[in-house]
C-alpha cells in the first residue's frame, strides 16, 4: 500500500530533535518533490530552541500549486526521526507524552501511515501508537544503526528518505535522491566523500523497513 | 564581471532567503551594505558566499549597524551606484532617521525587510510591527506570499524604485517564508539582466554625486522658503510612482508569465464577504474562503500587493460591492481605532456613496501560527456581526488571543 498524490495534496509532518538533521530530511524531501516536477514546501518551526529539544517538521507534496501554509493537523504520513518518541509514547501507556513533545498520534486519521526510526518491530511500534487492529500502516527501520554502520554518524536522514520511497514512491526515489545529494553536497570535497555513503544508507533504509 | 550561472529557467526548491540571495545574485548590484539580525541573518550570509566564490561584482560593505548600513546605501546611490540593504526588526527602526532622507533625495535604493516582530517583549518571529513603522517614510512598500513571489519582487522592484525615482522595500515575511523551502522558478541570469537593465551611475538618476562635470549638492538644508515646495515635488512623485509600479508589474508578467497585480481579488465579482491581507496568509485565507463557498457562503479575499503607495482607488474598486469585508492587520498601531490596513481600507471607500461593513482582527503577532480555521473564525465573525446575531464594542479585536 502507497500513499498517491493523484487524491491531491499529500501533508506530512516530522518528528525529531534539533541537531538531527529532521529539519534537513524534510527541505531533501521538499528539493527532491520539485525535482521530480511537483509542487514542494517544507516548513520548519523554528525558535530559539537549543539542539536537542523536539522539534515538528511540516511537508506538503502536490501536483497543484500550494496554497496554504499553516501548521500539518491531519498529517497524511507521520514521520518519527527521533526513536526516543517511541520510548516516551510507550512509557505513557497510552496516556499524553510530557508538553515539550509534540504528539505523532495528533489528528491521525484511518489512513495515516507512520514511518518510524526504531529498532523495534512494526508490530510493536503499532501496539504503542495504540493503533492495533486499526487499518493504519506502521513501518520501522533502524535507521540509526544504518547511518552509523554506513556513515559513522548519527544521521538517520538519507535512511529515512530510504522507507520513504516505499511509502511515496511517486515522490521519492534512489535517483532523485541522488541528484540531490549531489547538488547540495557538490561543493565541498569533504561532504562529496560522503555520497557514496548515504546512498547506501538509503538503499538500507528502503530494503529493511517493514510495515505491519 | 559576474559569472552568469542559471542559463536556462529551472524550477529549483528554495526558502524565501536562499530566493533573495539569488535575485541579488542575478541583479548584480554595485554596492549592498548590512548588519546581521535574525531572519535576516541566514540571507546576508548566502549572498557573501556568491561574493566570496566570485560570482558577483558587487561591494558588500559589512557595517557596524543599521544605520551605518542606511548611510552607506544612501551614500551609494547618490553617487550613482545601483544599492541595497537588508534588515528586521529593531535593525529597520535604527535606520529609521535615515529612511525619509533616501525617499526625499529620491534615491531607489532596494531593501529586504525580512518581517519581524518589534521588541518589547523579545521576539524573532513574523509580524508587520517593523514594516508599518516605514509607511509613512515615503518609500514603496511590497508585500510577498512566499518565495517565489519575493524573488520575483526584488527582481521588479529595482526597476520600479529606477522608474519611479524612490527607494523600495520587499516585505518577506520572517520564518514562514523567509524560511521556508517552495518551489521557485528561476528566470536565467541573461533575463533578469537585462529586465533591470545595465547598471550606470550616470544614468541610474538623474543627478549623481559623481558627475564632476555637474556638481550638485545633496543633503542641503531647505528653509521655510523651499521646505514645502521640496516636500510637494516627492508629494507628486508618490502619487505619480503607482502608474510606474504597474508599468513594471506588466512588463515582468510579459517576460516571467506571472499575473502580477497591484491587489489581487480572488473570488470577489460574486462575494458578499471578504477577507483583505497581506503576506504568506491570502492562500489559507483563500482556502477558508474555498471551504465557506463548498457550503454556499459567497466568501472572498483581497490580497493587497502594493501596499505603499496604497491602491486607494484598486481598493475601492474591488470591495465597493461587498457587504462585509474583515480587515487583517498583523499589527496593532496602539492607537485606540484599529490598525494600519484598516485605516487604509477604510479610507479608500469612504467616498463610496454605498460602502462595505468594516471589520478589523489583529492577527499572527510575534509569529502566532494563522490556520484556515483562524480565517474562518474571521469570516464567521464578520458574518454575524453584519447578519445582527453578534454584536461588537470596537471595529478591531484580536483573533487569536487566549484570554
Amino acid at each position: 500500500m502507497t500513499v498517491s498524490l493523484d487524491k491531491g495534496t499529500i501533508e506530512i509532518r516530522w518528528h525529531g530533535r534539533g541537531g538531527q538533521g529532521t529539519v534537513t530530511a524534510a527541505k531533501m524531501f521538499a528539493s527532491v518533490a520539485v525535482k521530480k516536477g511537483f509542487y514542494g514546501q517544507s516548513i520548519p518551526m523554528f525558535g530559539l530552541e537549543r539542539s536537542g529539544t523536539p522539534v515538528a517538521v511540516y511537508s506538503r507534496v502536490s501536483k497543484e500549486p500550494i496554497q496554504r501554509n499553516d501548521p500539518v493537523t491531519k498529517p497524511h504520513i507521520v514521520v518519527i526521526t527521533d526513536p526516543s518518541v517511541m520510548v516516551f509514547l510507550a512509557a505513557s501507556q497510552g496516556g499524553k507524552l510530557p508538553e515539550s513533545i509534540p504528539d505523532p498520534r495528533a489528528g491521525i486519521t484511518d489512513e495515516t501511515v507512520f514511518v518510524i526510526n526504531s529498532p523495534m518491530p512494526p508490530q510493536e511500534a503499532k501496539k504503542i501508537l495504540g493503533l492495533e487492529g486499526k487499518p493504519n500502516k506502521v513501518c520501522t527501520v533502524d535507521a540509526t544503526k544504518i547511518a552509523l554502520e554506513e556513515i559513522g554518524r548519527n544521521v538517520p536522514n538519507t535512511a529515512i528518505l530510504g522507507a520513504m520511497a516505499r511509502i511515496l514512491p511517486e515522490v521519492v526515489d534512489m535517483e532523485t535522491v541522488k541528484e540531490e545529494l549531489e547538488e547540495s553536497f557538490g561543493a565541498s570535497s569533504k561532504l562529496r566523500a560522503l555520497i557514496p555513503a548515504n546512498l547506501k544508507a538509503m538503499e538500507r533504509g528502503y530494503n529493511e523497513v517493514q510495515c505491519a | 564581471m559576474a559569472v552568469e550561472l542559471i542559463k536556462e529557467r529551472k524550477a529549483v526548491a528554495m526558502t524565501g532567503n536562499q530566493a533573495i540571495a539569488e535575485a541579488m545574485r542575478q541583479i548584480n548590484y554595485d554596492v549592498a551594505a548590512a548588519y546581521p539580525i535574525s531572519p535576516q541573518t541566514e540571507l546576508m550570509g548566502f549572498f557573501a558566499e556568491y561574493l566570496a566564490n566570485g560570482l558577483v561584482d558587487t561591494e558588500f560593505i559589512t557595517v557596524e549597524s543599521e544605520h551605518s548600513a542606511m548611510s552607506a546605501v544612501i551614500g551609494a546611490a547618490a553617487a550613482g551606484a545601483r544599492a541595497m540593504t537588508a534588515t528586521a526588526a529593531q535593525g529597520l527602526l535604527y535606520m529609521y532617521e535615515n529612511l525619509p532622507i533616501a525617499s526625499n533625495w529620491r534615491l531607489p535604493i532596494t531593501m529586504v525587510l525580512v518581517n519581524r516582530a518589534l521588541s518589547a517583549p523579545l521576539n524573532i518571529h513574523c509580524d508587520h510591527g517593523d514594516a508599518m513603522t516605514a509607511r509613512d517614510s515615503g518609500w514603496i512598500q511590497l508585500f510577498t506570499e512566499n518565495s517565489q513571489e519575493a524573488y520575483h519582487s526584488l527582481i521588479m522592484a529595482v526597476k520600479m524604485a529606477e522608474s519611479a525615482l524612490l527607494p523600495a522595500i520587499v516585505n518577506m515575511e520572517g520564518y514562514i517564508v523567509s524560511h521556508t523551502i517552495g518551489n521557485v522558478n528561476l528566470l536565467t541570469d541573461a533575463e533578469v539582466r537585462e529586465f533591470v537593465g545595465e547598471s550606470d551611475w550616470r544614468k541610474n538618476i538623474p543627478h549623481p554625486l559623481l558627475d564632476t562635470d555637474n556638481p550638485v549638492t545633496y543633503g542641503a538644508t531647505a528653509l521655510p522658503d523651499y521646505y514645502t515646495e521640496l516636500k510637494y515635488a516627492q508629494h507628486v512623485a508618490t502619487f505619480e510612482a503607482k502608474d510606474h509600479i504597474k508599468r513594471v508589474l506588466e512588463e515582468f508578467n510579459q517576460l516571467a508569465g506571472t499575473n502580477y497585480q497591484i491587489v489581487e481579488p480572488y473570488k470577489l465579482d460574486d462575494a458578499d464577504f471578504a477577507i483583505v491581507v497581506m503576506g504568506s496568509t491570502a492562500g489559507v485565507a483563500r482556502t477558508a474562503a474555498d471551504q465557506l463557498r463548498e457550503q454556499g457562503i459567497k466568501a472572498g479575499v483581497l490580497k493587497i500587493r502594493l501596499f505603499r503607495p496604497f491602491p486607494y482607488e484598486e481598493v475601492a474598486d474591488a470591495l465597493k460591492h461587498i457587504k462585509a469585508v474583515a480587515v487583517l492587520d498583523r499589527h496593532d498601531s496602539m492607537n485606540g481605532l484599529a490598525s494600519p490596513l484598516y485605516q487604509d481600507i477604510a479610507s479608500a471607500l469612504y467616498h463610496l456613496p454605498e460602502r462595505p461593513m468594516l471589520h478589523d482582527f489583529i492577527y499572527g503577532l510575534g509569529g502566532r501560527e494563522v490556520t484556515v480555521e483562524d480565517m474562518l473564525k474571521a469570516f464567521n465573525r464578520l458574518i454575524n456581526i453584519y447578519t445582527g446575531g453578534e454584536t461588537r464594542d470596537r471595529f478591531v479585536e484580536y483573533l487569536q488571543v487566549r484570554e
